[in-house]
């Protein structure tokens, strides 16, 4: 006698699953929506948007949102809700770009570090210490003022200024791991210390880091649109929504959509991201989570 | 329940600390009538008055004084004596005589003579610093009697000019020169003005209060307390004097002097200046060290739109490297006119392939009106053909790579203004051969052009008919070889509480005159 | 226990040398030359070569650094660019701004912050941890610089209840004089008595202050109501329950006690994260602290200043940090017994 229901029945106790964790993640579905609704805004953006976001239009200056321009438009005459969709573009990239940055260099230290242990661990630890010495958002700053204003730079501060933290993450959930027994296990039988990095430290230390990097995602944002609004982050014609606000600064009180909706695009973006990230670690870590 | 408590406690306690400073708030001093705010841009940094070369002109000129006043252009006398009451130059052009003006203190008690005038500018010139170099001709400074100065020159020089300029022409007590930068970089003053420094508030205000003993005198109406506060972003200033807590500020943004004017208190003005924008070409970095190509980009510049939209009418279009309103001004030439067809003519004329019609494009990021300048021209060039890349930074970024041949520019975006009244500062300072570049971003070097300038210069002093005719010349070199795009005679737009009566606008000097000023 | 503290120190001193080595590299990366921007709009190549000389600059790298680290270590920044006065003189006259902005920040987020991350886990998915969560969720989104603007435009633009910007009224400052004996004006007011200097120094700390608060009210909350629960899910507790303690005593004697430590961490990481935003505030509303001489330094590549500050609010956060270490050991006996 088979122990597996019937297949009709199977398919719809999936269903009945999906439908639980959809309720009692109700705001990480949201988190999910909006950032999939942004992602096609990013891709789709020159098919999506009304307007060409560059186009100097003296004519049409600081014209209140209405119908010929949902979100009006600028001190230049263009069109504000375009250049919110492209700017989404940017918002993404630089999400993705610092992510990957950090990861990449971070991870890779923080791996041999946990692993090695002793006298290399604390080197690297020590330095990796100097860099989180900084209040956040310090370093960052001065790295870009020294590389020199712009997005790219922004871009390569950030990474510079967090991949400390996942060197850190990294070396402790390796440590964590290091004393189990499949790596004991794979020395004795000859394995290689770059081979049992790679092939099982890695992947099974990997979750905190993932973790996270989903709820970074959301500050590095944060921390870009920052660094444009003070001056030396994103810089025309790039278009990125916290230089938006920042050329916005002198017209808000009068024009209030200048500065409102790139604002706005800004806090919901990051609210998704951030919901988003928060679901994920709930999936990847129970411990930690909001036991909802 | 007890959390419930706890919650609603700190909420309370919250919303009552906001209440109640809400409630100070709204029970806000009011301010006093007889005093002045001024919303400055950024804080005094030198105090010295025989160094400082910026902003503190704006306390400088209040605070202290020097031998002449440079009157606005078209007024009756071209001078109003300061503490000079008279002057006169001998036949040769190297002598001049200055007369000083009886019964004055300086603010530390010390009596104003010559010996004190001497001395300061004695130390103004040996200092070395600032804006030293305009008595770079001068031989010898004699204080013959008490109230008589005689200044020798080596070559004929401009002094009446000379002695107006707003930085480095000031005489200071004689006491505080002794003291030196150390004691003045403390925010003291001693001079002779109208004001006494009172108070400095690092990086928040500089509080100026009236010098009772002025020997220009004083009335009911004048302010007797003003201040001049530190205010670094543009809106933050407009929302001040909005709210009646600033009375003037001069670095309005041209899209807000609407919004301004509509204020029935306020009003939002030009005045002019003799400040003008350009673009300077650099005439050795391919391709603009072509003269063709270089003519070229001067036609792809939209001179019109730039002052009606980006400028609101506050400049006027430029007609060459002078200022119009300065004297000298070679009135014969023109702008180029904003063509592209003569544009794209004269780029295939220059010879130059198709695929290096690449210029980069420098300027100060911070400004709007630089920045909507050059995407405006980025976009008509490139229906031209012509790719610009923008490169916008900080001017102490851009500045020491436009002085290097190797980093500078194509373009470089370029504000200037003289430091005394005269139009050789544009010529020399900008276009003049320099060995190192100092200003001159253009890197030009036509020894023609340094002849007939140098002439000019020697002439200014005893014969300036002939120096306006040869500075003309010189003015037109300079058309011809197309060495920057001269597009804006600049219009300084202040904001003003307009119930302030007395305000005068005069292109020489940066700073209001607060003792003319009264409500 | 000293023992530890020595170590600490040493390494807190391991640290701020490789923190003096980066910031070093980055002032001299700075592009373009402050020399020329210090001495005016027209200066002479003279004036520039001296310049030049006068600040050191014309020696090689090692050597320019090793004389920043060892007039470092007497308390000697070098001299500001910008200010042409010693840079530690021109910190320690703002520091007492920031410091006041900061310390009351962190005091509006531990007395609102705390209390409602506790109410939201011990009250888990009712409707008021619900809201609470929502509401910190939404605010880890909003960028501090946005919601500095919105107050600033709500509440002096339109509704003309509270300052543009600065510490102080400058009549008020003129005409009611005290004596600057802390630099915080709202203690120095009080001494002196004067009145109204303390109600305009008051409601121009109003804006800044809910602004920084704000921004990390959200995290607190968050951290706060996650450690709460976790301590509330412990063993311990359980069998408390168990056993019939009552609720109150089971919270404040035991649950309140184990999430303190943790706490002093929020706390103590909040004060950091908030000197770091100090920056954007202060940058909004004139406020004369350390975050705005970062942004003037920086941006106008006054390399002295910027080293000088990094320095300064590196060693204060790494400061705050060993304090709240040290703190654990008064607080916890397990760890002092190690």
């Amino acid at each position: 006698m088979s122990t597996s229901l019937p297949s009709v029945a199977n398919r719809s106790l999936r269903i009945e699953k999906f439908r639980f964790f959809l309720s009692s993640n109700v705001l990480f579905v949201f988190g999910a929506v909006i950032f999939s609704l942004i992602i096609v805004l990013a891709i789709f953006a020159p098919y999506l948007a009304p307007y060409d976001p560059v186009k100097i239009n003296f004519s049409e200056k600081l014209v209140a949102p209405g119908l010929t321009h949902l979100m009006g438009t600028d001190e230049l005459g263009r069109d504000i809700l375009s250049r919110v969709i492209y700017g989404a573009r940017t918002s993404l990239v630089i999400g993705i770009t610092v992510l990957i940055l950090s990861i990449s260099v971070g991870v890779p230290i923080g791996l041999v570090a946990g692993y090695f242990g002793g006298r290399i661990d604390t080197i690297l630890m020590r330095v990796s210490d100097v860099f989180l010495a900084f209040p956040p958002l310090l370093l960052p700053i001065a790295i870009t003022a020294a590389l020199g204003a712009g997005l790219f730079n922004a871009m390569m501060a950030l990474a510079i200024s967090w991949f400390p933290w996942y060197a850190r993450i990294m070396r402790s959930s390796v440590l964590a791991i290091r004393k189990e027994l499949y790596i004991d296990a794979a020395r004795a039988m000859g394995v290689g210390h770059g081979r049992i990095m790679i092939r099982h430290a890695l992947p099974n230390a990997s979750t905190p880091a993932i973790v996270q990097a989903s709820m970074d995602f959301g500050y590095t944002i944060l921390a870009a649109a920052s660094l444009s609004f003070i001056g030396i982050g994103a810089r025309p014609p790039t278009i990125e929504w916290g230089l938006m606000v920042a050329l916005s600064r002198s017209k808000f009180l009068d024009f209030w959509w200048t500065a409102a909706f790139p604002g706005f695009a800004i806090f919901v973006t990051v609210l998704a991201v951030n919901l988003l990230g928060d679901g994920i670690r709930d999936l990847l870590d129970p411990k930690h989570g909001d036991l909802s | 329940m007890r959390h419930f408590k706890t919650l609603t406690k700190s909420v309370t306690a919250t919303f009552l600390v906001i209440v109640a400073s809400m409630l100070f708030a709204s029970s806000a001093v009011q301010a006093a009538s007889k005093t002045f705010t001024y919303a400055m841009y950024g804080d005094v940094k030198d105090w010295d008055p025989a160094s400082a070369f910026s902003l503190e002109v704006m306390m400088l000129a209040n605070v202290y004084e020097p031998l002449v006043w440079y009157n606005p252009p078209g007024s009756k006398e071209q001078f109003t004596p300061a503490l000079a009451s008279s002057w006169s130059v001998s036949d040769d052009g190297l002598t001049w005589t200055f007369k000083l003006r009886k019964n004055v203190k300086f603010h530390d008690g010390e009596a104003f003579d010559a010996k004190a005038a001497k001395g300061a500018l004695d130390r103004t010139i040996s200092m070395k610093k600032g804006a030293y170099y305009i008595w770079s001709s001068v031989e010898s400074i004699t204080a013959v009697d008490s109230y008589t100065l005689v200044i020798k020159t080596k070559t004929p020089q401009p002094l009446d000019l000379v002695a107006s300029s707003q930085y480095g022409a000031y005489i200071y007590s004689p006491k505080a020169a002794e003291k030196g930068a150390d004691w003045f970089n403390q925010g003291n003053a001693a001079g002779t003005g109208p004001y006494k420094v009172r108070q400095w508030d690092k990086a928040q205000q500089v509080v100026l209060e009236k010098n009772a003993d002025y020997w220009g005198g004083w009335t009911d109406s004048n302010f007797d307390r003003v201040i001049l506060k530190v205010v670094t972003e543009n809106s933050t200033q407009l929302q001040m004097l909005k709210a009646g807590e600033a009375q003037y500020i001069s670095l309005v943004p041209a899209d807000m002097v609407e919004s301004v004017n509509q204020e029935s208190k306020l009003s939002a003005y030009a005045v002019p200046s003799w400040k003008n924008s350009q673009f300077l070409i650099n005439t050795q970095k391919a391709p603009t060290d072509n003269k063709k190509f270089r003519q070229a980009l001067t036609h792809l510049w939209d001179y019109d739109t730039v002052v009606k939209d980006i400028y609101a009418g506050y400049a006027e279009v430029a007609r060459g490297p002078v200022p119009a309103t300065m004297w000298g001004h070679n009135s014969a030439i023109k702008a180029p006119s904003f063509d592209l067809n003569k544009a794209k003519q004269l780029l295939i004329e220059s010879g130059v392939t198709p695929s290096e019609w690449n210029v980069s494009m420098a300027y100060i990021g911070t400004s709007e009106a630089y920045k909507n300048s050059a995407l405006l021209f980025q976009e008509n060039a490139r229906q031209a053909g012509v790719t610009v890349e923008l490169l916008p930074g900080t001017w102490s970024n851009i500045w020491d790579k436009a002085k290097n041949l190797e980093t500078a520019p194509n373009l470089q975006s370029m504000t200037w203004w003289p430091t005394y009244a005269t139009p050789n500062d544009w010529l020399i300072g900008l276009f003049r051969t320099e060995k190192k570049a100092l200003f001159n971003l253009s890197h030009y070097s036509n020894p023609e052009f340094d002849k007939v300038l140098n002439k000019g210069v020697e002439l200014e002093g005893s014969n300036r008919k002939k120096a306006i005719q040869l500075y003309g010349e010189a003015q037109q070199i300079l058309m011809d070889d197309a060495v920057a795009i001269f597009y804006a005679d600049i219009k300084r737009r202040v904001a003003r509480d307009s119930g302030i009566k007395g305000l005068q606008a005069n292109p020489a000097y940066d700073a209001v005159f607060f003792h003319k000023l009264s409500r | 226990m000293r023992r530890y503290v020595v170590k600490r120190l040493l390494m807190m001193v391991g640290i701020l040398l490789g923190v003096l080595i980066i910031t070093f590299a980055l002032s001299r990366l700075l592009p373009g030359s402050p020399i020329e921007m210090m001495l005016g709009h027209r200066p002479t190549q003279e004036q520039i070569d001296l310049a030049r000389e006068e600040f050191g600059l014309d020696k090689p790298i090692p050597v320019q650094f090793i004389n920043y680290v060892s007039s470092a270590v007497q308390g000697d920044f070098g001299i500001s660019l910008r200010t042409h006065r010693p840079v530690l003189e021109d910190l320690l006259g703002r520091m007492a701004a920031t410091f006041e902005l900061t310390t009351l920040a962190v005091i509006l987020v531990v007395i609102v912050g705390i209390p409602l991350g506790i109410l939201s886990a011990v009250r888990q998915n009712t409707l008021e941890d619900h809201i609470t969560r929502t509401f910190s969720i939404a605010g880890m989104a909003l960028p501090m610089f946005l919601v500095g603007m919105v107050l600033q435009m709500t509440f002096y633009g339109w509704l003309h209840w509270l300052p543009l910007q600065g510490r102080m009224n400058v009549e008020v400052l003129l005409d009611y004089p005290f004596e600057k004996y802390t630099g915080i004006y709202l203690i120095d007011t009080l001494v002196t008595g004067q009145w109204q200097a303390f109600k305009s120094a008051a409601s121009h700390l109003v804006l800044p202050v809910l602004t920084l608060a704000l921004a990390s009210l959200s995290v607190v909350i968050r951290m706060t109501r996650n450690t709460m629960v976790e301590v509330l899910n412990e063993d311990y507790i359980r069998t408390a329950r168990a056993y019939g303690l009552s609720r109150r005593l089971i919270y404040y004697r035991y649950a309140l006690k184990a999430t303190l430590i943790p706490m002093m961490t929020v706390v103590g990481l909040t004060y950091g994260f908030l000197l770091g935003g100090s920056v954007v505030v202060e940058f909004i509303f004139d406020w004369p602290g350390l975050g705005g001489y970062v942004v003037g330094a920086i941006t106008q590549n006054d390399f002295p200043a910027v080293m000088g500050v990094t320095l300064f609010l590196a060693t204060i956060y790494l400061g705050v940090n060993l304090i709240v270490d040290l703190l654990y050991f008064v607080v916890d006996p397990r760890l002092r017994a190690s």
